[in-house]
């Protein structure tokens, strides 16, 4: 096994392969989001003609990322059958039960591997709370939490990569202090759930007052409005506002 | 932790590590690993390497105390 081993390459296609998706699913989210929610509006009549009204920069990201897409699986078609001919040891072009990154020839690459996929049990074990977190407590655009999953797979995916690099650079240890870099990395995981805390206590507690804020001026508007002897109305579409005539 | 004297008897025998390695169908650098005393491998692979290295499993791998430890 040495560095042009195709498996060693496998987790930096994968990382490219996410950066292409992450382009494509921001034109699909966006179509998705048109068909269920206001298709209609998008073809309007204009001096009696039917035009539609598309958004330029999702569509784009959807052929763009298309083809990104094919040019992405040919090179990769390419690569690997380069391997199968060479290497003894073969890739399926796609499998499901055993990713092609594994190296397991032998034991000391099975425990390598191993070591590789510990970490990213803990990092996933870390992150996806913490995206659930996110996820709750801020209500963005579902394609921005598209995005941070597609991160996590990119993240794990670098992860997998460099610790297979300093196995083969030689600078690899099997049996190193992990008493230190635990309590480091424990260490980093209360911060980050302190300040998601903070940010959980705050971020409501402030939306609460903003809410609280703007029935008060809307009540004052809508009082003073009768006062005046007109009709006042609460217009919900949209930016809640009071209408008066 | 466990020491070897891999190094020596494949030094003795004329082997470069990729010849034993592949005497024994292991990776070059399992080889390197296991004479650093980085790597214990298995009983399967100790036999392997002692029945290359002419000599006996305990005669080829031994425990030592640890101080760190």
């Amino acid at each position: 096994m040495n560095k042009n081993d195709f498996r060693i390459q496998v987790p930096l296609w994968n990382i490219a392969l996410w950066f292409i998706l992450i382009i494509w699913t921001y034109g699909v989210v966006y179509l998705v989001d048109l068909i269920n929610g206001d298709f209609e509006g998008v073809f309007k009549v204009e001096n009696g003609e039917l035009t539609a009204d598309f958004n330029v920069l999702p569509l784009s990201s959807v052929v763009i990322g298309l083809v990104l897409l094919i040019v992405f699986l040919i090179a990769y078609f390419f690569k690997l059958k380069r391997h199968n001919d060479e290497h003894p040891i073969k890739m399926n072009f796609i499998t499901f039960l055993k990713p092609g990154e594994f190296l397991e020839d032998d034991e000391l690459l099975k425990q390598v591997t191993e070591n590789a996929t510990k970490r990213i049990y803990i990092f996933y074990s870390h992150a996806l709370p913490l995206l659930i977190f996110f996820m709750v407590i801020f209500p963005l655009d579902r394609y921005l939490y598209v995005v941070m999953l597609f991160l996590l797979l990119i993240g794990h995916n670098a992860m997998y990569y460099l610790e297979i690099r300093k196995f083969l650079s030689g600078n690899y240890k099997l049996h190193t202090s992990k008493r230190v870099k635990n309590n480091r990395f424990s260490k980093m995981f209360v911060t980050v759930m302190l300040v998601a805390l903070i940010v959980a206590i705050v971020f409501p507690i402030n939306r609460v007052n903003q809410i609280d804020q703007n029935q008060q001026e809307l009540l004052s508007e809508y009082e003073s409005c009768l006062n005046e002897g007109k009709t006042a109305t609460i217009d919900f579409t949209g930016e809640t506002t009071v209408r008066c005539d | 932790m466990l020491r070897n004297r891999v190094r020596e008897l494949r030094a003795r025998h004329g082997y470069s590590q990729t010849a034993l390695a592949n005497r024994v169908d292991v990776t070059r650098q399992t080889i390197g690993f296991i004479e650093k005393g980085e790597f214990s491998p298995s009983i399967t692979l100790s036999l392997k390497l002692a029945k290359e290295l002419q000599i006996s499993v305990d005669e080829l791998f031994w425990l030592e105390e640890d101080l760190d430890e």
